[in-house]
């Protein structure tokens, strides 16, 4: 199991996630540096230099489409903690023995960017917005009291301006 | 979820208070004591996560009895569920590799 929580690092959005691993600290950490291993867990197949501090990485992001993605290496001190940034993020993982050597803590950090941490200011919003949008689909009649506020009309409109789409009326309004 | 709410929860004492809460509603002499922090600092946190909407507070006689607020929870939890998909399936994936790779040492 896994427990995924929100923190703020230096001032920096990041989840982090805290699982037990049944496996020494030595397996997991050669599954998390090698691009040959990374590859059967990592979300995208990665080069990889060398193995140290301010070593260039490479993400293949061609199954989505997408241009490679560089990285760096940041942080690494073997066989507990390697660092590394994936775009403008980071991802961090701790390695800890457990259980006399036989299992392992594992606490992997996810540092967003700048740009998640304006959408995360929105969230709010564009769950509101979800909300309203659900409400009026559903026939108006649950969101006529959920309080159409001149802020959300406001907040509302621009997202229409942005191209959100959407036919539905906001109750109130002819 | 407003930016206040962020900030609060950046706070790991914060955060301590919101799983305790978590639990059930629970009065200050006891979240006082669970946390070992001082009276005045717990009414401080308290204060910020009333102040973002976090958390409600009644009064039961001379007690304050302090609660989660859901919505705002769930807005959390609505914001975190993309990543926490994407990890927990790759970390998932991480334990089947090594679990074929390095076949457990149990005795025999």
């Amino acid at each position: 199991m896994t427990q995924a929580t929100y923190q703020e690092i230096d001032g920096r959005p990041a989840i982090r996630f805290e699982r037990r691993i049944a496996h020494p600290v030595e397996a997991v950490w050669h599954a998390v540096t090698e691009p040959g291993e990374l590859a059967h867990w990592f979300p995208d197949p990665v080069e990889l230099d060398e193995l140290k501090p301010g070593a260039s990485m490479r993400f293949d992001l061609s199954a989505h489409g997408m241009d490679p993605m560089d990285g760096e290496i940041r942080e690494l001190e073997p066989p507990r903690l390697f660092a590394f940034t994936w775009g403008d993020e980071m991802l961090r993982f701790e390695l800890d023995p457990e259980d006399g050597g036989r299992a392992c803590r594992l606490r992997f950090t996810h540092f967003l960017s700048e740009r998640d941490k304006a959408a995360r200011d929105a969230a709010g919003w564009q769950v509101c917005f979800d909300r309203l949008d659900e409400s009026l689909a559903a026939g108006g009649a649950g969101a006529a009291n959920t309080g159409v506020t001149p802020a959300w009309r406001e907040y509302y409109e621009r997202y229409l301006a942005e191209g959100m789409p959407s036919g539905a009326e906001i109750p109130g309004q002819a | 979820m407003s930016p206040s709410a962020w900030a609060a929860l950046a706070d790991p004492s914060r955060r301590a208070v919101l799983e305790l809460l978590l639990e059930r509603p629970r009065p200050v002499g006891e979240l006082v004591e669970k946390l070992k922090l001082s009276q005045p600092g717990t009414s401080k946190h308290l204060r910020v996560l009333r102040e973002a909407g976090l958390v409600w507070v009644h009064r039961d006689g001379q007690r304050r009895v302090y609660g989660i607020e859901p919505q705002p929870m769930a807005e959390l939890d609505a914001w975190l569920a993309p990543y926490r998909r994407l990890w927990e399936d790759r970390l998932d994936a991480l334990e089947r590799r090594l679990d074929e790779t390095n076949p457990k040492e149990d005795k025999a």
